[in-house]
């Protein structure tokens, strides 16, 4: 009975020991600004918008890049048509893009031109979007122009 | 005992979570780890140190600097004596050192071969010689070197005469930026922010297809404390800025040094969540200006790709 009351005083007093060296009772309150809010938008500041593939992020299969007309007001958006129909690529939204090369080969027939319309006012998704043309262009002969 | 052993293991696990003197690992902005050597010739520095000893101690003790001079000995492969470009004087420098990969270097070197040095100068306290510790040693063929340049261990040079010159604090802060700098430069007040400061996108520079990384530099001025009793409370007004950029007290600073030129840095490493929910580092350097303010540097990153620029524009702020 008296080895065991000695070992918890013994953990017990190395405890106290511990908690006293790492200064656990002295955690400062911040200061008080005239201002709270946020001295920068972090979430305006750090774009998420790489060149190139890399760091897209996919949507569900099937799911197709092709969108309703509600962003044309914000204009700057990327359109391409194919025998009159036309895709509209939203500014903002990522979205993995080669379910609209296959859009397009599926539509495309001989003699059919691709026209990339627009100029985007980020030019790393009119790349990106042109870089997918010259492919189907290079692999599958299928004929664009920029307008 | 094994119970013991057992509930003192528990208990530092428990303190490590809640953050109390447990740091993250390597600081990427550490100057301690990513020496700057501010460029000089061994003409202009024997000719100083020779002449006027106690200005020379206050000029490059403990300075990192890229030494240009000309091999004059070689006493083994873990020391030489380098002196003027110009063979007028046989005054010379001693340079030493402890690493196998500089000694390899020395031996393939001759007396006569121009050399860059870089390394740290100290003076001795009893005799007042001066050693140049060596961190690398290449031969060149330059015989002048811009003493308005700094450089990094992997050679990179930015020559201060022909960077870009920011202010903040009403132009009582000076720092220089390369020239790629400026076209992905955003000034915080106008666009994303309400401080004094510029956000430097880096990986927009030559349109590199990588994530963010981005340095923000601004000014924190001590006027925006509620309270001015508040204004010597140096690590609180530090913790309450991180909390109000990440929403997140990062408790105590992880490192707290005074750099071999001088200025007084207080570090601090913690993460930044993106709106698509990606992790990125995010560590920040504040620097005290007296009780004014600081000079804060955020560096929000998953690659560091330019922290060999960083660091130099960091040694070349003047306060």
């Amino acid at each position: 009975m008296r080895i065991k009351r000695n070992k918890w005083k013994t953990i017990l007093s190395l405890c106290a020991v511990l908690l006293i060296l790492a200064g656990f009772s002295f955690t400062t309150p911040l200061v008080e600004l005239y201002d709270d809010t946020p001295m920068i938008d972090l979430e305006a500041a750090i774009q998420e918008a790489p060149y190139g593939q890399s760091g897209y992020e996919s949507h569900e299969e099937g799911e197709d890049p092709d969108l309703s007309t509600e962003n044309e007001e914000q204009g700057k958006i990327i359109t391409i048509r194919v025998r009159g129909e036309e895709v509209r690529l939203e500014k903002d939204k990522i979205f993995d893009l080669s379910p609209l090369g296959n859009r397009i080969r599926g539509k495309y027939k001989t003699g059919d031109e691709v026209y990339l319309v627009d100029d985007y006012a980020d030019s790393a998704r009119y790349k990106e979007v042109k870089t997918i043309l010259e492919k189907l262009n290079s692999e599958y002969g299928i004929r664009y122009s920029e307008h | 005992m094994k119970k013991i052993i057992s509930i003192c293991v528990i208990i530092l696990c428990m303190l490590s979570t809640m953050g109390l003197g447990w740091s993250f690992g390597e600081m990427f902005m550490d100057t301690e780890i990513r020496p700057v050597y501010q460029n000089e010739d061994a003409e202009f520095f024997l000719i100083r140190s020779g002449s006027s000893p106690d200005t020379a101690k206050e000029m490059y003790n403990n300075q990192y600097v890229l030494m240009l001079g000309k091999v004059k000995a070689i006493d083994g492969n873990k020391k030489i004596r380098i002196g003027m470009i110009s063979e007028h004087s046989r005054v010379t420098l001693t340079c030493t050192t402890n690493r196998e990969d500089v000694a390899g270097a020395i031996s393939n070197l001759h007396a006569g071969d121009n050399v860059k040095v870089y390394g740290q100068l100290k003076v001795g306290l009893l005799d007042g010689k001066w050693n140049l510790s060596i961190d690398k040693i290449e031969t060149t063929y330059e015989t002048e070197i811009s003493r308005t340049a700094f450089s990094v261990f992997s050679g990179k040079t930015l020559d201060r005469e022909k960077l870009e010159v920011r202010t903040l604090n009403q132009k009582k802060i000076t720092y220089y930026i390369p020239k790629e700098w400026a076209s992905v430069e955003t000034t915080i007040k106008e666009n994303i922010g309400r401080v004094e400061g510029y956000q430097y996108r880096l990986n927009e520079i030559n349109k590199e297809a990588v994530q963010p990384e981005s340095l923000f530099v601004f000014y924190f001025d001590n006027e925006e404390l509620m309270s001015s009793n508040d204004k010597s409370k140096t690590d609180q007004i530090e913790r309450t800025i991180v909390n109000n950029l990440l929403n997140d007290d990062p408790g105590k600073a992880d490192k707290s040094i005074k750099t071999y030129y001088g200025a007084t840095y207080h570090y601090y490493q913690t993460a930044y969540k993106s709106t698509l929910g990606k992790n990125f580092h995010a560590e920040f350097i504040f620097q005290p200006i007296e009780k004014d303010g600081f000079i804060v540097y955020m560096y929000i990153f998953q690659e560091r790709s330019h922290i060999d620029d960083i660091m130099m524009v960091l040694r070349m702020v003047e306060p």
